[in-house]
């Protein structure tokens, strides 16, 4: 090959967004207010691409090894299913029995470190930063917008603030965290997501919705 | 209540009734304009002008009026609206007037008043059960043609044609406890739950809340009642009502249906608020206090407009404040039509009362006494008479011994029949559960069977006999119901209105009467089904619930029955000389009351049928001519209108491009797999039918993976990243199946495995880069990297990061090469991240300018791919086995594989499976018909023939139409002929037969 940018393997072309050259997903869609017949505007939607995502899974014999590589290169991690904790990489959600999600908070390569600490006989971590957008959605009535579209009980007591859903739409799948009784992020995957929002929205017209896009 | 000062009707009563007499509302009624009241349906307004009939039955056009005041009412169905707003079928009972209401009669011509389809009433002694099977059905021909008359001739309302401009929408809810009914008992349920700190849903179909209570007088104890509930459950803070919401079915998993319609004027499709919502409710414990319903006497002329429930004439009465006549016979064989008959004697009306029991509650005949209600004991309907109106009633001694009418009829003149026929417990939702009712004799009749886990009863739907009774049943269930959700609070049941309480009704189905017909006796206003229909039926053997249903039509339509049924099986019972636990019911199955086709699919319509994939590229091919099409939910560019003016000059000089310069293809589409582990290489050496296990790192290779019964499953390229790491692509359509394949051999089958597979198909973007100038052009775009055919060969793999000033905005940016080819041109597949995959497709057609790099779309790519034999998912339709397709030898000998055993099985070996070949247009160079089935030339040209096309096109580079086939014999038969027949387009080629790959079949054109 003709240089080192140029490796036939093994080199994980993970790496922080490049936003020069990134297109949102969501690029063209309407964003603005659009009250309801009330003048009310009941969710507020914004919607952008992600700093950096990552799965970190292990197979089923494979988890106090991956548990154990986690705490130490990230401190703490989720006992349950549903579960977050704050990392310094970012949010890791736990999202199966031996599968967690890692939303970075900033821009940076979580992934490429993330690799460093969890080798590969102790679990596998795969960059999904391009596979996954955000939209979150807020306000007195996003509840009942979610509701439209997810067969999942909001309630607090079942969906607590803090914690994460893996649900879907259409057969569509979408993780939904809760940042507080009305405030959700919605994950949803990158080639669905223009569509994603369109529907939100359109969920989201009879309670008057307003969007803003990164 | 202030008096009616409007025009609100004749028999408008002057006080009472819960409807707002300073609020008239006019409508629309057979394009006449017609004054009600806020708070009226359209059939209390009706009524409060006098006019009962608004409708012809269905089969003999025999004139109907009102019978009911709820969901229950078979005959005075009315359409709705106008234009695409148009909706038939809807029971004047339960529609809420309002200003602008557009309503009109159906099934009549020219109207209700003079159908010239009531010459079916002439002939109603031959249009019995079983008339149009028997004589129509002997001759096919003779139903094909008569079945178009039939039907024009029958039926109810007319739907539009037209799209439905409204909008419908879902809601998913999870209450803790769910209410179906509104009733005391649903009342006091709601309550109870939600004093026991539960979140509870209470639904009721009315658009008001009380149930049975809103039948009595507004300042009645009950009516005080009702207003103290209400007034309770908002203070709770616990209670979610929904009114206008029908529970129509009972679902697995505790999930209720429950079908909302928007109040009067409310629903706006622009703005986003639908006319109806399906809510799907799941809860964690359901109490249904679905109460019960009122049944017809059986008399001749009990169908005569006039001739109405007797408690439906206590509602008209004392909810809406109308008499619906002034001179009423009422027909009793319980208490409640007395509170009936007393509302509207109290209302003015000349009422009297005929009751087959030799004595009733004293107090009862007290109050009707005092009314003015006379009341005649051991006495019953004999006969009703009037054509457009009841006009006339005889009564007749009644026997309870015989169960007969005996002596002379005594005629009244009238202008209202009211029938209390005792009362049927509504059990349509627990059926819906697969629970059949059970008769209890103490009442005479059927409740439910039993209850699903989590859901309770309460009410008059389990045969609660007093207004008290349901109310503390409904505190019971609600209390049941907390114990499911983990409380145990069990508070005191709120007492219950003071004062008399009336027994519910429940009483064996009669009498039947037997006086000398002058008429036929009704037992299914909506059908019209007689007594002598199911007289019939079960002379001729249709003995079971289920055949007379069926043969008769009994209980179908709008209203299913509702009123029917009962009286039905009370017949056939007598009939075969059985009890009514013998006979049964028929299956109640949802929905209890009919359901919109828009309501049940909600939001996913137009553009939200189905969800919709766009690549990162999408917007450039929009902006360059791309004529997009759905693949999938994908959307992909078939074509590119600067290429041609149609699909067919447009795909050809598409692969001109790809075949002669260089062209570009969005492949993003692409299932994409990220499998890693230590046991990642020994895993995909098991799921692929060839080896993987010893796949060189950096280098790819082509596979096929089969199903567990040994057909193909899927193919695709797997490239090898690392020791541990492989990235796999598979066909489009089949991605989300492999993965699932996938994951369920690590977690079922080899759990051993320490491997894991994870969708990376959103994460990268993809292009297809082909012809004999892609060197040039990707030599061009990446010039860090080199493409020499030494250092990056046929299947090679790289990974890069570009990086240098010469990349401008895509400086740092991530790309993975492979160079592999689906059209049969040198070619390489671009993969990006896929928020870059706009930027590197733009870097690579401005990289290829000078060489003329266009982009090609799916039509050119299948017609390449075609070119070179390349098997797609018609060729692996889920039928065909790896010889089948051609790739037999691809199979190792070596190594097991799943899919391995099964392959060999019987079947799948057959010699005379059509297997894979090329087809060449002999004299036509129109492609033939995809599908198209394939004959030998001495064959005659029927059955399924020896095999069909799988895919074709025109080929540039052969000058003629080719195809890929499956036959029998395969490739063994190169260079006969064989015939491709479409029956479907009537058409048939001539077609020679070759080998499957048509081009370059050494592969000099890619591997150079």
């Amino acid at each position: 090959m003709a240089d080192t940018q140029a490796t036939p393997t093994g080199a994980h072309p993970s790496a922080a967004l490049v936003r020069s050259a990134a297109r949102s997903p969501f690029a063209g869609h309407a964003d603005g207010e659009r009250p309801n017949r009330a003048g009310d505007i009941g969710v507020r939607i914004n919607a952008g691409m992600l700093p950096g995502v990552v799965l970190v899974s292990t197979w089923i014999s494979g988890i106090d090894g991956l548990l154990s590589a986690l705490s130490s290169a990230l401190g703490s991690v989720p006992l349950r299913t549903g579960h977050t904790t704050s990392t310094p990489l970012g949010l890791l959600a736990r999202t199966g029995p031996e599968e967690f999600l890692l939303v970075a908070a900033q821009a940076g390569d979580p992934c490429t470190q993330l690799r460093l600490a969890i080798a590969a006989n102790i679990g596998a971590v795969t960059d999904l930063s391009h596979a996954r957008c955000r939209i979150h959605i807020e306000g007195p009535r996003c509840q009942n917008v979610l509701n439209k579209l997810f067969a999942l009980d909001l309630r607090a007591d079942a969906f607590p603030v803090g914690e994460v859903r893996l649900t879907g739409t259409h057969h569509v799948p979408c993780m939904l965290h809760r940042l507080g009784a009305d405030s959700f992020d919605m994950l949803v995957f990158s080639t669905y997501a223009y569509d994603q929002l369109h529907t939100l929205v359109d969920a989201a017209l009879e309670y008057g919705v307003g969007v803003t896009l990164e | 209540m202030s008096r009616t000062t409007n025009n609100a009707g004749a028999f408008r009563i002057p006080t009472g009734g819960r409807i707002d007499r300073a609020q008239p509302v006019q409508f629309s009624f057979d394009g006449s304009a017609l004054t009600g009241l806020h708070g009226d349906t359209v059939a209390a307004t009706l009524l409060a002008h006098g006019k009962h009939l608004v409708a012809r039955s269905f089969k003999y056009h025999r004139p109907r009026g009102i019978l009911a005041a709820g969901v229950e009412e078979p005959n005075a169905l009315l359409t709705v609206g106008s234009g695409a707003h148009t909706e038939p079928n809807i029971a004047a009972t339960v529609l809420e007037t309002h200003t602008g209401l557009v309503t009109r009669t159906q099934n009549a011509w020219p109207s209700v008043h003079f159908d010239l389809m009531a010459v079916n009433n002439l002939l109603s002694d031959v249009f019995v059960a079983g008339f149009y099977y028997k004589t129509f059905m002997p001759s096919l021909k003779g139903w094909m043609f008569f079945e178009h008359f039939i039907r024009k001739a029958a039926g109810l309302g007319r739907a539009t044609q037209l799209p439905d401009p409204d909008r419908y929408d879902w809601h998913h809810g999870f209450p803790d406890v769910l209410v179906v009914g509104s009733g005391p008992a649903g009342l006091s349920a709601a309550l109870g739950a939600a004093r026991a700190g539960l979140d509870v849903t209470l639904v009721e179909q009315d658009f008001a809340l009380g149930g049975s209570l809103l039948n009595s007088a507004t300042d009645s104890a009950q009516a005080q009642w009702r207003d103290h509930m209400l007034a309770h459950l908002a203070d709770t803070g616990r209670v979610r009502i929904l009114t206008r919401a029908t529970a129509f079915g009972l679902f697995d998993g505790n999930t209720v249906g429950v079908i909302e319609r928007s109040a009067p004027g409310v629903a706006d499709a622009a703005a986003g608020v639908p006319r109806q919502r399906l809510h799907v409710l799941r809860a964690k414990s359901v109490v249904l206090a679905a109460g019960a319903l009122e049944r017809p006497l059986l008399f001749a002329g009990n169908d005569r407009p006039g001739v109405m429930l007797a408690g439906a004439v206590g509602t008209y009465a004392n909810r809406y404040a109308v008499m619906a006549g002034k001179r009423a016979v009422f027909g009793a064989n319980n208490d409640a039509p007395y509170a009936d008959a007393i509302a509207l004697a109290q209302a003015g009306a000349q009422v009297t009362l005929a009751d087959t029991r030799a004595s009733a509650d004293a107090a009862l005949l007290a109050q009707a006494k005092a009314a003015g209600v006379e009341v005649l004991l051991r006495t019953a309907i004999a006969q009703a008479q009037g054509s457009q109106r009841v006009r006339r009633c005889a009564l007749a001694p009644f026997d309870a011994a015989t169960g007969a009418t005996t002596g002379q009829l005594v005629h009244h003149d009238v202008d209202l029949v009211a029938m209390g026929g005792g009362w049927t417990p509504s059990v349509h939702l627990t059926s819906h559960r697969n629970i059949r009712p059970v008769y209890r004799a103490d009442i005479a009749s059927f409740v439910p069977g039993g209850f699903d886990r989590g859901h309770f009863g309460a009410g008059s739907m389990v045969g609660t006999q007093t207004v008290a009774d349901a109310i503390q049943s409904g505190w019971q269930a609600a209390a049941q119901a907390a114990a499911v959700c983990g409380k145990s609070w069990v508070g005191e049941a709120p007492a219950g209105p003071q004062g008399h309480d009336t027994h519910t009704g429940f009483v064996s189905v009669g009498p039947i009467s037997t006086a000398k017909p002058v008429d036929k006796t009704f037992v299914d206003f909506q059908n019209d089904v007689s007594v002598d229909d199911i007289d019939l039926a079960h002379l001729e053997g249709y003995q079971s619930v289920e055949h007379l249903k069926r043969y008769t039509t009994l209980g179908m339509g709008t209203d299913q029955g509702k009123t029917s049924n009962l009286n039905a099986l009370a017949i056939m019972a007598a009939r075969r000389g059985l009890g009514l636990p013998e006979v049964g019911t028929t299956t109640f199955r949802p929905p209890y009351t009919p359901a919109t086709i828009g309501t049940l699919a909600g939001r996913s319509v137009r553009g939200h049928l189905a969800p919709v994939r766009r690549t990162s590229v999408h917007d450039w091919h929009l902006a360059h001519g791309g004529q997009m099409m759905e693949a999938g939910y994908w959307m992909r560019p078939l074509w590119f209108n600067t290429h041609g003016a149609d699909l067919s000059a447009a795909y050809k000089a598409e692969m001109d491009i790809v075949r002669e310069g260089v062209g570009m293809a969005d492949v993003s589409t692409l299932g994409k797999i990220d499998v890693q582990g230590p046991d990642a290489a020994e895993f995909l050496n098991r799921v692929y039918v060839n080896g993987f296990a010893k796949l060189a790192v950096g280098r790819a290779r082509y596979g096929f993976m089969l199903r567990e019964d040994g057909i193909v499953m899927d193919d695709g390229t797997t490239s090898r990243l690392s020791d541990t790491e492989f990235f796999m692509t598979t066909t489009t359509a089949q991605a989300a199946r492999v993965m699932s394949h996938l994951e369920f051999l690590l977690q079922v089958v080899w759990p051993e495995l320490r491997v894991t597979v994870a969708s990376v198909s959103d994460q990268w973007a993809a292009m297809s880069v082909a012809g004999p100038q892609v060197r040039a052009v990707l030599q061009s775009a990446f010039p860090t990297l080199d493409f020499d055919n030494t250092t990056f060969p046929f299947m090679g793999v790289l990974d890069a990061r570009l990086s240098g000033a010469a990349y401008g905005a895509l400086d740092g940016v991530t790309v993975r090469i492979i160079r592999l080819t689906f059209s049969g041109e040198m070619a390489y597949e671009v993969y990006t991240p896929t928020h870059y995959g706009n930027a590197v497709w733009t870097h690579l057609m401005e990289a290829g300018k000078p060489w003329k790099l266009r982009p090609y779309g799916l039509e050119a790519l299948g017609s390449l791919r075609i070119e070179k034999g390349h098997v797609v998912g018609s060729e692996m339709d889920g039928r065909t086995t790896l010889d089948d397709v051609g790739a037999g030898k691809m199979a190792s000998a070596q190594k097991p594989f799943w899919g391995g055993a099964l392959k060999r099985s019987e079947n799948l070996v057959r010699s005379d499976r059509p297997t894979l070949v090329g087809l060449e247009a002999v004299d036509n160079n129109e492609p033939p018909n995809n599908g198209a089935i394939l004959f030998f030339a001495d064959d005659a040209i029927r059955g399924h023939g020896r095999g069909h096309i799988t895919s074709t096109t025109y080929s540039k580079s052969m000058g003629k139409a080719i195809a890929l086939g499956l036959l029998q014999g395969g490739t063994s038969r190169v260079g006969q002929t064989v015939i491709a027949a479409s029956p479907v387009h009537g058409r048939q080629y001539k077609l020679k037969v070759v080998e499957p790959c048509f081009l370059d079949p050494e592969g000099a054109r890619y591997r150079g």
